[in-house]
Parts: structure tokens; C-alpha cells; sequence
């Protein structure tokens, strides 16, 4: 068979939203990494290539946009990747629950009444944050994104909201104080 | 490059052919806990350069880190260049197997130092080892006791 590209299988249901109206979102995605999409609907994947001037880098980057899209992130969010600060991460939620109903409790968890637990952590962290069917998706900087992964593991091992708030306050504080650091050093 | 070209596609310019020793493999492996990364000839078994996150960050939590990472890359691209390495295929790697099968978060900030230190990146391929069917967790039947 001929090589179309790297395959980056999307779920079916999230296909349309990778595209886009009109293909809005697909030509956002090819301008911004300089690739080129080829978006096979039978078996809903996408093969990424590198356009004229593109590199396998740029693949690569373009890779995880699809993915976080897939995932369930709103194509905005996604595109933050175009932004070599932000990164993006998945936590496996089947590590760490014994059964169907024990994933659903922590899912419920991690999302809290009416999405509030999920959107504290998103400001506590400045993360944001998509719960899938197994996974969660985290995209933001590094040191935000890490934060958040350790709360969300927190959580799904069974640690209170508020000890998690109080750890993401603390961590919170810390790179404050980096921050401060790294700027009175430049001086 | 017969081969190259059976593979076909994956290149996306024709570099000014390079000769064979001027071509070698960056292998980089990025783990949650640290980020490898080692420059090798093509064959794979002579090693030019290795570099790890652990040789430059201070801190045990700092070895998985962007910055420590692209510093790495960095130092590994330098000997490499002083050895005569031009051209470089990259082979990313994240644990696999039973561990997580994305590149950690030093992966792509290696890839970059790379190319900002003078070599060219011909082509970036995934190497992560994936299980065919299932693969046992370490831990046993009674899990992890801590």
C-alpha cells in the first residue's frame, strides 16, 4: 500500500469536529504546523504529512492537536498547541479503576456536581481540562500541567477535594516564588 | 537510500546527499522520570553521544523537565557535531509495554535543541514499544504493596 502518512486514528464521533465547518478547522491545523491532512472517513483517520517547507516536527505537534481534539478538547483549546509552551497530556484512568462503576465514581469525581471540581482545578492550575471515556486530557504549561496531573491522580486514588485544592494552592505558591526568583536574579 | 526511498513519503526534502558517516541516529528516550538522549551511527551500534536529563538538572523531580531536556540535547548535539555528525534520523521513544505510550514531556523541547544546534533532522519516527496483545503488570496478583 502506498505510504499516506502518519495515522492518527480520531474517534468517529469526533471526526466532523476535527474538520470543522467547512473545513475550518483542518485548514487551521495544516496552516498552523505547515502540514498536510488527509482525512480518510471509512476508517476515521487522519494522515499527517508534512507540507512544502514543513517538518516531521511540525507532524508530530499537528499529531497531538487531532489527538486533544479526538479527546474531546473544542478545536480553540486545542489549537493552544500551536504554542511551544503548552503541552499536552493524558492521564490513564483505566490504571486506577478496578471496575466500570469504580471509573464512573472517579470520573464523577474528578468532573464534581455541575463541573465544578473540574473547573477549580482548570483555574487553580490554569490547565484545561477534558474528562473522556477513560482518560483525561490536560493541556497547558509544564509546570501547570504537571500540577494538575498529580491533582487528578489525587483524586482518583481517593483524596479529598480540599486536600487536592490544598495541594494545587501550594504548588501554586511555590512557582509564584520561582517566578519571583528567576526575576530578581535577572537584575 | 534505496531503502529510504522504498519507504517512500517520509522525507520531505532531498538533502544534498550526505555521506554515510555524516548520517547517524538520535535516539530519544523520554520517560516521565527522565529524558535519554543518545546519538548514534546509523547502524545503531556505535554510540557518538549520550546525554541524559540526570546529567543536568540538580534536582530528581527537574530530570524530566522541558528545559533539562533541550540542555541535553544541546550538550549531545555539540559532541555530535564535533564528530562529524551533520544529518540526524530521530527515533522518539516513550517507555511502552505496560507504561505509558506517549513520548514524555521532554520529547518534543530534545527534538527542537536538535535542530537549534546545527544538525538536520531528516526524519522523526515513533519507536515506542507497543504489546501486540496484553502485556502483565509488574506488581502480581496481589498489587503493588507499599
Amino acid at each position: 500500500m502506498q505510504y499516506r502518512g502518519l495515522p492518527v486514528p480520531v474517534r468517529p464521533e469526533r471526526l466532523g469536529v476535527v474538520i470543522g465547518r467547512g473545513g475550518e478547522t483542518k485548514r487551521a491545523i495544516e496552516k498552523a504546523f505547515n502540514v498536510k491532512m488527509l482525512v480518510d472517513s471509512n476508517t476515521s483517520t487522519v494522515y499527517l504529512t508534512p507540507a512544502e517547507g514543513g517538518t516531521p516536527l511540525g507532524v508530530m505537534r499537528a499529531k497531538q492537536v487531532v489527538e486533544a481534539i479526538s479527546l474531546g478538547f473544542n478545536p480553540q483549546d486545542a489549537m493552544l498547541l500551536s504554542d511551544e509552551r503548552y503541552f499536552f497530556e493524558v492521564v490513564d484512568l483505566g490504571e486506577v479503576a478496578k471496575s466500570r462503576n469504580d471509573l464512573r465514581r472517579i470520573k464523577a469525581r474528578i468532573i464534581g456536581e455541575g463541573g465544578r471540581a473540574k473547573r477549580t482545578i482548570e483555574q487553580m492550575s490554569g490547565t484545561k481540562i477534558v474528562v473522556g471515556d477513560k482518560v483525561v486530557g490536560i493541556i497547558g504549561e509544564y509546570e501547570n500541567v504537571e500540577a494538575a496531573r498529580k491533582a487528578i491522580e489525587m483524586l482518583a486514588r481517593g483524596r479529598t477535594h480540599a486536600t487536592v485544592y490544598g495541594f494545587l494552592r501550594s504548588v501554586g505558591r511555590e512557582l509564584k516564588r520561582k517566578r519571583l526568583e528567576l526575576w530578581e536574579r535577572r537584575i | 537510500m534505496s531503502q529510504e526511498e522504498g519507504r517512500g513519503g517520509e522525507a520531505q526534502f532531498r538533502l544534498p546527499s550526505p555521506k554515510r558517516s555524516e548520517v547517524g541516529i538520535a535516539w530519544i528516550y523520554a520517560s516521565y522520570n527522565n529524558t535519554v538522549i543518545h546519538i548514534t551511527d546509523l547502524t545503531g551500534s556505535e554510540t557518538i553521544a549520550r546525554v541524559s536529563g540526570g546529567m543536568i538538572a540538580k534536582a530528581d523531580r527537574d530530570k524530566p523537565s522541558p528545559w533539562a531536556a533541550m540542555q541535553a540535547a544541546m550538550r549531545a548535539a555539540k559532541i555530535a557535531l564535533d564528530k562529524g555528525i551533520r544529518v540526524v534520523h530521530v527515533k522518539v521513544k516513550a517507555p511502552g509495554g505496560y507504561g505509558p505510550k506517549t513520548p514524555g514531556p521532554g520529547a518534543g523541547p530534545a527534538i527542537r535543541a536538535l535542530v537549534r544546534a546545527g544538525l538536520i533532522v531528516d526524519r522523526v519516527e515513533d519507536v515506542t514499544p507497543l504489546p501486540t496483545d496484553t502485556i502483565r503488570k509488574p506488581g502480581g496478583r496481589r498489587g503493588r504493596r507499599v
